[in-house]
């Protein structure tokens, strides 16, 4: 196949209108990559997801067997994006549930106000932030005050900053001669924190003080959130958010990590994708607000491990295999041209410190953010992701344990799952019986799938309303026209019907699904009681439950408890607090204290592994169970199911 | 009660130092509280600190030695009433009693006879762990000599039985220094056999079938012979778990320190049953050493596999051992299903495929107990891994057909596992429920 001469073919997506020219027998997928066009592909193109389903509107493709698709779907043109080829000119239609909204900005999306709003409510730290500019009116030497040009700028900023000792680069030494007489020994040094070391990374002519701004960064799995700051005031600017295009080659980080260490150059490919997301997001904020470039001095970015380490192009294979150790959990500044990241030629990139291979930067950003390591209350701080992160501490220590919870809150993995973007239905009820559902959906768009806090609303409103049992079991013989038999045969419940959705498909949640967030949750759950127990506490003794992630722009906390993913403890105690990890990547871009303070954090946090622990599989397999095996653990919930006046009639 | 990681943290530096050579101290101190690590690792504690923990973290029953010419037994520093509350830590001693009115022949066929109670039962062997040597004879010198011979030809650590504190000096004598008995001094002998256990640090039992009087002796010697070994005597078997069971109940519960300590009990029967019977239930029910008079293998087994059931951590079991699981009978065209070793995740597949009476095989291949997606993410869980265990189980022999089913979640290895194994690789369904369907309506042999 290979010899024969390979032509090339031309293929258009809509409805975003890109062409682009590929070689014949080209995927879709790679084709759509190529377009710059996301499609939506769990599993990497290995065939295996499903979800990369679009539809060839003209031409030919030569597509694979797949049981992902019905012969109806077929017929309609529907084919597999990783198995399809191209065989000639295509035409080709991605459909909304297929689609990765590239980007969104902050005034669509209400999660990314809500992690502003977080940041703005916790305490404002005080402005000293990690690149300063500082104008400077040096003395001109004169035969008395004979100081060389370098040593007068440096005297000049220690008096202003309180730093004794600096570096500087040769380039600017070479030049500083020049451009202090030529500025009339006024001039604008920028000055960059390297700990006790203070780096001089710039000296322009004039005042440009007042131009310094900072980008926070949180590199998700699955989604990238940058945050404009402007750093002579501390104020946020804006926030723009977009998919980590590493999901092409994966949706979870084993995927990433294989595809780095096994596939030739996949290391590179997947710096170059996260470094060009952040760029498209830095181009994106500087263009709204009219800036230039150079005005951006820093980048802080906060992640879970793996994405830390493909951010700087480390190889994170170590982390999958025993003994599970990472290649740099605290690196110091880094050259922002050198990762990268286009802001200032001389700009750095804070990468905010993790703290083992499975408890990263964005664990430490976020309890830096909500500061629990300043408060006396003790503090159970749980970060529902691809991996459930749960942190219990209070000013005296902090304990970590991290629990594969699985993607199934973040929408993956589910039959109808999404993130949490526009068509996303995030909360919801089931009234009389289930005859009647109420809804929301993010953006209030159609409901096209559901994310996190939409899964939790209907598990809860499914048990509560008897529509399923405490196993997870759909109820088959309730009598209930939306439970069906769905694929093999499997129980499924049909949330919306596809008149009333956004894609012309029924969105439904399958037995399979329910298992897996059954798991999910139970993981999390005992996971933070294994943690609790493990240091003599219980649940009764926690003060405080902060929740964090991006798997819904509110969560519902009553529901949580409902099916025991949150411990039944009075709710005015458990809170939402949105991204905390971007939250934290901010407040350490305008306060070295703050930074410094994270480096703290990740260094006095003490890693528990779960799975070594002996009591942990017993504490899971309780957990699996809605809402716990041992209801006693959940009387609130207990007492609500036995005299069903959950159960809403009309 | 055991002092929790955080209560130790208390009392560490907690500077997180990293010379006891874990990255924080509250990292150290869980292992301290986990009895994985010792205080002395970390460098830097305050004595006063020290001495606060060790009196703290004194264990509420005591670990009692009995050592022997060759080895040592322990028994003792139980933590819980009931073992799925954590685990029984020290196994009950099985001792099986020489009485040294014996001839030298018979003593040396009943010390062949103990030589040869061990038995091996799933992957463990299990054996008797002492002899007790009881003064039947009433001659000191004749008790002395029978207690060496016992020790030189089994090398089990010993229980010396006597009412005359003279007859236990000359067997201590006799044993030498490196062999440390325990001492059970009967009718009276108690008084004298103190000085004794006390000069030469031995283990000494105190027999009262009264707990309220015993534990005030106990209360007094606890000071001179800090090793005690508390006994019912003859007391009829429902008096002896009731004995057992409060005594174990107020060291563990009430912190009652008089009585924090292991318990020695008889099973002595001449029928061998009874004696069986008996010491069994006195296993079940917080005996420390448990004395028996028969050398029937029949019956000392019964009572070393109740032991070992016991004592088994039940915090443990989550593997199931790897191999090919044949369930309801299956033909040479039912299907083969892969897993892993794990448990959860075999007992998943085998209860469904029970449950809709499907039969098949199943291999579980080796991840040292971890989960589908776990153990392929860990790198335990790959084509190299399970074409091993294909070959290893020789299903290919018992199967007409030549496919194998793997899991759902580990679709994306079905391709290089068919390059790897020669195998025909078939999807399954990522849900163990999945299974009974899809073998109804997707497999064909």
């Amino acid at each position: 196949m290979k010899a024969m001469t390979s032509k090339t073919y031309t293929v258009l997506f809509t409805p975003e209108q890109v062409e682009v020219q590929v070689e014949s027998g080209t995927t879709i997928l790679a084709a759509a990559a190529q377009a710059g066009v996301f499609i939506n592909s769990l599993c990497g193109g290995d065939g295996v997801c499903g979800k990369c389903r679009v539809i060839v509107r003209l031409g030919e493709a030569q597509g694979g067997t797949t049981n992902h698709l019905t012969r109806v779907e077929i017929q309609q043109g529907y084919i597999l994006a990783c198995e399809g080829r191209v065989m000639s000119d295509l035409v080709v239609e991605v459909p909304p549930e297929s689609q990765l909204t590239s980007d969104m900005l902050a005034e669509e999306h209400p999660a990314e106000q809500f992690a502003e709003t977080f940041l703005m409510r916790t305490h404002v730290p005080k402005l000293d932030p990690l690149v300063r500019k500082v104008y400077l009116e040096l003395p001109a030497p004169t035969l008395e005050n004979n100081l060389a040009d370098l040593e007068r700028l440096e005297h000049a900023l220690s008096k202003s900053l309180g730093t004794q000792e600096f570096q500087m680069g040769l380039k600017i030494t070479q030049r500083l001669a020049t451009l202090l007489r030529s500025s009339d020994w006024k001039v604008t040094a920028t000055a960059a924190y390297r700990g006790s070391l203070t780096e001089i990374t710039e000296v322009e002519c004039g005042n440009t003080s007042r131009c310094n701004l900072g980008v926070a960064v949180d590199v998700g799995t699955t989604t990238v959130m940058a945050q404009l700051i402007d750093l002579t005031t501390g104020g946020t600017m804006g926030i723009a958010s977009r998919y980590n295009s590493q999901i092409r080659y994966g949706g979870d980080i084993i995927r990433r990590i294989m595809h780095a260490s096994q596939e030739e150059g996949g290391l590179s490919t997947l710096q170059q994708a996260i470094t060009g997301d952040i760029n498209s997001l830095i181009q994106k904020l500087q263009q709204k607000f009219r800036l230039g470039c150079a005005d951006i001095t820093t980048v802080t970015a906060a992640g879970n491990t793996t994405m830390m380490h493909c951010l700087l192009g480390i190889l994170p294979d170590y982390i999958r295999k025993e003994p599970y150790v990472g290649a740099a959990y605290c690196p110091p500044p880094f050259r922002a041209a050198e990762v990268g990241i286009k802001i200032n030629a001389r700009g750095l990139v804070y990468c905010l410190p993790c703290v083992s291979s499975f408890v990263g930067a964005d664990i430490t950003a976020g309890v830096m953010a909500v500061e629990m390591h300043k408060s006396d209350k003790l503090t159970m701080f749980v970060d529902i992701g691809t991996n459930g992160e749960i942190v219990i501490g209070h000013k005296e220590f902090l304990v970590a344990a991290s629990a594969s919870a699985g993607p199934a809150f973040e929408g993956t993995d589910s039959h109808d799952g999404m993130r949490a973007s526009a068509g996303a239905i995030d909360h919801l009820q089931i009234y009389n019986k289930d005859r009647l559902l109420s809804f929301s959906t993010i953006g209030g768009k159609p409901p096209v799938g559901i994310c996190g806090t939409g899964y939790i609303d209907l598990l809860a409103e499914l048990l509560k309303n008897g529509l399923m049992d405490k196993r997870g079991k759909l109820n088959t013989t309730c009598g209930s026209k939306r439970i069906r038999s769905g694929e093999h045969g499997q129980p499924e419940y049909v949330v919306i019907r596809a008149r009333d959705s956004g894609r012309g498909k029924d969105v439904v949640i399958t037995q399979a699904d329910i298992a897996n967030m059954l798991r999910a949750k139970g993981a999390i759950y005992s996971a933070g009681q294994v943690l609790l127990q493990s240091l003599g506490y219980t649940f009764d003794d926690v003060e405080r439950v902060l929740v964090a992630g991006g798997f819904g722009t509110s969560l519902n906390v009553e529901s949580a408890v409902t099916i025991g993913l949150l411990p039944d403890l009075p709710r005015q105690r458990i809170q939402f607090v949105g991204n905390a990890s971007i939250s934290g990547a901010g407040l350490a871009a305008v306060s070295r204290r703050k930074y410094d303070e994270a480096r703290e954090i990740a260094q006095s946090m003490t890693y528990f592994e779960l799975s070594t622990d002996p009591t942990f599989m017993g504490e899971l397999v309780s957990a699996c169970f809605f809402p716990h095996t041992d209801i006693q653990r959940f009387p609130s919930v207990m007492e609500a199911l036995a005299d069903g006046r959950l159960s809403k009639e009309g | 009660m055991a002092l929790t990681g955080l209560e130790i943290f208390k009392q560490l530096p907690r500077t997180n130092c990293k010379e006891c050579g874990f990255p924080t101290c509250l990292a150290f101190a869980m292992k301290v509280a986990a009895g994985q690590e010792g205080l002395d690792s970390c460098p830097h504690m305050t004595d006063q600190a020290r001495s606060a923990l060790s009196a703290a973290s004194a264990p509420p029953q005591r670990l009692i030695k009995i050592v022997g010419s060759q080895g040592e037994f322990s028994v003792g520093q139980e933590t819980v009433m009931f073992r799925h509350d954590e685990t029984f830590h020290n196994p009950t001693g099985v001792a099986i009693l020489v009485s040294d009115a014996l001839g030298d022949d018979e003593i040396k066929a009943r010390c062949e006879a103990i030589k040869g109670l061990s038995f091996h039962r799933v992957g463990t062997d299990i054996t008797v762990d002492l002899a007790a040597v009881q003064n039947t004879s009433g001659d000191a010198a004749k008790f002395a000599a029978v207690a060496k011979a016992v020790s030189e030809q089994t090398k089990l650590p010993l229980v010396l039985i006597s009412s005359d504190a003279a007859a236990l000096k000359q067997a201590v004598e006799a044993l030498g220094s490196a062999v440390k008995p325990l001492l059970v001094p009967t009718d009276g002998a108690l008084d004298s056999a103190v000085e004794l256990a006390k000069s030469q640090k031995l283990p000494l039992c105190v027999t009262n079938p009264d707990l309220e009087a015993l534990s005030g002796v106990t209360e007094k010697l606890s000071a001179d012979v800090p090793d005690l070994v508390i006994c019912p005597g003859d007391l009829p078997s429902p008096k002896v778990i009731e004995y057992l069971s409060i005594a174990r109940r107020a060291a563990l519960k009430k912190k009652c320190r008089p009585l924090g300590f292991p318990a020695l009990v008889y099973a002595t029967d001449s029928d061998p049953a009874k004696a069986a019977i008996r010491a069994s239930s006195y296993v079940a029910k917080y005996a420390g050493i448990v004395i028996l008079d028969t050398v029937e293998p029949w019956a000392v087994v019964s009572v070393l596999t109740t032991r070992q059931n016991i004592y088994t951590d039940p915090r443990k079991p989550v593997q199931v051992e790897p191999k090919l699981y044949e369930l309801g009978q299956p033909s040479d065209t039912d299907p083969l299903l892969i897993t892993t070793n794990f448990s959860l995740s075999y007992y998943s597949v085998e209860s469904e495929l029970t449950a809709a009476r499907l039969p098949a095989r199943v291999l579980a291949v080796d991840t040292e107990g971890t989960s589908v997606l776990t153990a392929w993410a860990a790198d335990k869980f790959n084509p190299e891994t399970i074409t091993k265990a294909l070959n290893d189980s020789q299903a290919q022999g018992a199967l007409k057909h030549h496919k194998a089913v793997i899991p759902g979640h580990v679709a994306v290895i079905s391709a290089s596992l068919a390059e790897e194994s020669n195998w025909e690789v078939l999807v399954g369904p990522k849900e163990a429920s999945g299974i009974p369907s899809y073998i109804k309506n997707d497999w064909k042999p």
